[in-house]
């Protein structure tokens, strides 16, 4: 009696989704590049994997911005596309995640690359509940500058929100900066909170950090694109 | 009112200067805005802090309407009617205390201080005065019109009389009765009673009088009526108030007596005589300048006590027609109105003396020769047959002779009368006339009797002066033991002087240098008029001088040269200074007034009156300025509450 065995491999969709607002550009252009050097990334991981791999882009809802493309081969078309991908206007990350359905032809890998400001603060809660309903394995990575965590900021100021062109003249002092850094750090909890109590993957990713440092670290959490399943 | 608008300024140039918000870019506003929230504290608070920067606006906007609108609030009648202000702007109220403010400023500053407390239905009269009382403002209910005259207010160079004016206050203030008068002077509340009592300025009073009757008629004719004999009762219905206001430290030196003249024998010299008064606690160094032409040409020191005078005779080498100036110094002098004083040097035009006697004496022959040859003087001896004459002299001597139709056109002298003549009544003494071994000066300051040595004087008296009204303008001035035996005066414009003894028969005089004198003396003193109008013609300020030109020009040596036009042919000297007509018609005008120099001295009660005047409260009186301040104090408020640390 032969016993053949045989090992399944599996094919994954991998929907890559950078959030192309302004955010992530301007006044921290170094966002844009970390954003883009992970997207190309996972990309890659997925394409040199077999898996399929789409890359969509975030703004006011998510767009198809490349076909989803298998074999190692097309990993130029994403460098290239991703060259090109411009970074500019809003964020709506709930309605977006809301509006946007994974592609059912395969088990989904979803990363989500976004700084996570929405119209409110609560906007990241309510879009990590979205993307719960997905039937795919959901990673969010919070691309966050030093600077937006802790503003080097004093005095009177008129600052504009490079999103909305929205100013505010105001008179900080260091209580407020205090203030704001610990409001920015319960944003980042209860995203994290949020995102776990979905089975959400979190993970927040400065900008200060070593890349190879996070892409492992990323990896390293649980995903079947690194082969955990 | 110019500090509030600085005032203003300072928030228009805070905010022209402002610090400009640095721009800053950042990525969200979510965390800023939640910042933002956590000053906005509690509903209520927000909601309370709307309301008290509500509050606050309109505030704002009712402080500048009611400054724009510029109320008056004043507390109510208290039975007075309405009120007449006197203020004095002689020459002392220019006198200026440590603090370097006038008496006239300070007298204003505390009218304003009153007037808050003024109710503004009660019609306000302003008189001001200095030799004359002038209406400024008569029963008006316009304060700011009031206020406007009262700080144009400024004083005058001229002596003040207040009785007059006091009598022309009341009556305008008997119109609407019963009134309060007050008035405000730096002569002491007695003095004015003094002035009062004794008719001073009569003058002066004759023409308040006159302007007081046309304004009586002039204003509401039916309140008039009803106050038909107004000054029945004054002190019944009219409170009149003395405000003393004085400095409660003075010091000052003036002068207060002049006269420039050529030296009787020396006819090529001038001489002035000048008097210096001091007033303070303390002796004082005065430093008296003769300036001739504008230069310093002559310096004296000396010290003089408080309340004391200095006279002085100062050789004066001057040209004919030169300007000759005197001035007097001292550290700390309160007044500088009465330290100068200035004339023209007269010039050497001949006086014409006529000479009638039956018998010419040989003693005032000889006293006239020698006038004639030291003096200026040109004599023309006549007998009496042959008067009166046909050319015109400035004097005329009868001696031994009188005519029968006496002249009334040309000043006399009249030695040794045989009768009664004019203005001229003697009484003949019996057996041609008494010896007498000496005479009794009344008045040894009299211009006659200069550098004469009455004591040494023995004389024959012939006649004796008559007392009765014929004469009554004719002055004693040497008493014998059978009446006057010399007097002198001015008759209806004509200056007499009358000599009751007969030189030749006199023992001592005409062996002296006295008779030349005294003849020089009466000559000089009868023609004075006539010199005066050929030269120096120095009067006191506030005289009036008739002009024969539509402009006065003053050359004065605290303001730059001036011509003023004159309204008619009189003009008021109102200043000190030499002035000139356009037709050559020239003279100078001087303070010259002891009273004024004689500052008072503020007594101790004067704080305390002071203090009175605060009597409206900060709730009364012209709002304007507190209005102001409102805005301002309240524009701040905000700016601090709201404003300081504001976050949007």
């Amino acid at each position: 009696m032969f016993i053949r065995l045989f090992e399944e491999v599996q094919e994954f969709h991998v929907h890559v989704i950078v959030d192309t607002s302004r955010s992530m550009v301007d006044p921290y252009g170094k966002k844009r590049i970390v954003a883009l050097r992970l997207a190309a990334a996972l990309s890659y991981l997925g394409l040199v994997n077999g898996h399929r791999v789409s890359l969509l882009k975030l703004g006011d809802r998510v767009e198809q911005d490349l076909h989803p493309l298998k074999g190692q081969g097309h990993i130029h078309n994403i460098l290239r596309r991703l060259e090109v991908l411009e970074f500019d206007g809003v964020t709506q990350l709930n309605r977006a995640m809301r509006g946007f359905r994974p592609a059912r032809d395969r088990k989904g890998i979803v990363f989500l690359i976004s700084d996570m400001f929405g119209s409110s603060l609560e906007d990241a809660s309510e879009a990590s509940s979205a993307m719960a309903r997905w039937p795919v394995e959901s990673h969010v990575v919070q691309i966050v500058h030093p600077r937006e965590a802790s503003p080097d900021l004093s005095g009177e100021l008129q600052l504009l929100d490079v999103e909305t062109g929205e100013t505010r003249r105001m008179w900080l002092t260091k209580r407020d900066i205090e203030q704001y850094q610990k409001t920015f750090e319960q944003f980042v909890e209860q995203v994290h909170q949020a995102c776990a109590s979905h089975r959400i993957n979190h993970v927040q990713w400065s900008t200060d950090h070593p890349f190879e440092e996070m892409f492992l670290n990323l990896l390293s959490r649980g995903s079947a694109l690194a082969g955990d399943q | 009112m110019w500090w509030w608008g600085l005032a203003l300024a300072v928030p228009i140039v805070l905010y022209l200067v402002r610090h400009k918000p640095v721009r800053q870019r950042v990525t969200t506003l979510l965390f800023f805005k939640s910042l933002a929230k956590e000053h906005q504290e509690a509903a209520w608070l927000r909601r309370l802090k709307r309301i008290l920067s509500l509050l606050l606006t309109l505030l704002v906007l009712a402080s500048v309407v009611g400054a724009l609108a510029q109320p008056i609030i004043a507390p109510p009648s208290d039975g007075v009617r309405s009120l007449v202000i006197v203020v004095d702007r002689s020459a002392s109220m220019a006198a200026v205390d440590d603090s370097g403010v006038s008496m006239l400023e300070k007298s204003i500053a505390r009218i304003e201080r009153r007037l808050a407390a003024v109710p503004t239905g009660t019609p306000v009269s302003l008189v001001t005065y200095d030799t004359r009382p002038r209406i400024l403002l008569a029963r008006s209910y316009n304060r700011r019109a009031l206020l406007r005259e009262l700080r144009e207010l400024k004083v005058r160079p001229i002596a003040g009389h207040a009785a007059p004016a006091l009598r022309m206050a009341e009556r305008l203030a008997l119109i609407d009765a019963p009134a309060n008068v007050w008035h405000f002077s730096d002569a002491p509340p007695t003095a004015v009673r003094d002035e009062d009592e004794s008719g001073g300025a009569e003058l002066a009073e004759e023409g308040a009088e006159a302007i007081t009757e046309a304004l009586l008629t002039a204003l509401d004719g039916d309140e008039v009526a009803g106050t038909s004999d107004p000054v029945s009762e004054p002190e019944t219905k009219v409170e009149v108030e003395h405000i003393y206001v004085a400095p409660k430290q003075l010091k000052n030196v003036g002068l207060t007596g002049f006269a420039l003249r050529r030296v009787p024998m020396q006819p090529s010299k001038f001489e002035a005589f000048v008097q210096v008064h001091a007033a303070g606690t303390e002796p004082i160094e005065v430093e008296l300048n003769l300036l001739l032409g504008g230069e310093l040409a002559g310096l004296r020191k000396f010290e003089l006590q408080p309340g004391t005078r200095h006279r002085v005779m100062v050789p004066v080498e001057a040209s004919a027609d030169q300007a000759v100036t005197l001035q007097v110094k001292a550290d700390g002098d309160a007044l500088a109105l009465d330290n100068e004083v200035s004339a023209w040097a007269p010039p050497l035009d001949p006086l014409r003396v006529l000479w009638v006697a039956p018998e010419p004496d040989a003693f005032t022959e000889l006293a006239l020769r020698v006038l004639g040859n030291e003096t200026q003087l040109e004599v023309f001896h006549t007998a009496p047959e042959a008067y009166p004459p046909k050319e015109e002299f400035d004097v005329v001597i009868f001696q031994g002779w009188l005519p029968e139709q006496w002249p009334e056109d040309v000043s006399a002298i009249v030695i040794n009368p045989p009768r009664s003549s004019g203005p001229v009544r003697v009484a003949m003494l019996d057996r041609g006339g008494i010896p007498l071994d000496g005479v009794r000066a009344t008045d040894p300051r009299h211009p006659l009797l200069y550098r004469v040595a009455t004591p040494r004087v023995a004389v024959t008296q012939t006649v004796s002066l008559e007392a009765d009204a014929a004469s009554a303008g004719l002055q004693p001035l040497w008493r014998g033991a059978a009446g006057a035996v010399l007097a002198a005066g001015d008759i209806r414009g004509q200056r007499i002087v009358v000599m009751g003894f007969a030189p030749e028969r006199s023992e001592t005089l005409p062996l002296t240098a006295a008779y030349p004198l005294l003849i020089g003396n009466a000559v000089y003193w009868c023609t004075e008029a006539q010199r005066e109008e050929q030269a120096g013609n120095l009067r006191q300020t506030g005289e009036l001088i008739q002009i024969d030109s539509d402009t006065l020009s003053w050359k004065t040596s605290r303001d730059k040269d001036e011509a003023v036009e004159s309204i008619g042919a009189w003009a008021e000297l109102d200043r000190v200074g030499l002035w000139s007509t356009a037709s050559g018609k020239r003279g100078s005008a001087a303070l010259l007034d002891a009273e004024e120099t004689l500052l008072g001295v503020a007594p101790t009660l004067s704080d305390a009156s002071d203090r009175g005047d605060e009597i409206g409260g900060l709730f009364s009186g012209d709002l304007t300025e507190l209005l102001l301040m409102t805005v301002l104090a309240v524009l701040l408020l905000e700016s601090y509450l709201f404003h300081r640390r504001s976050v949007y």
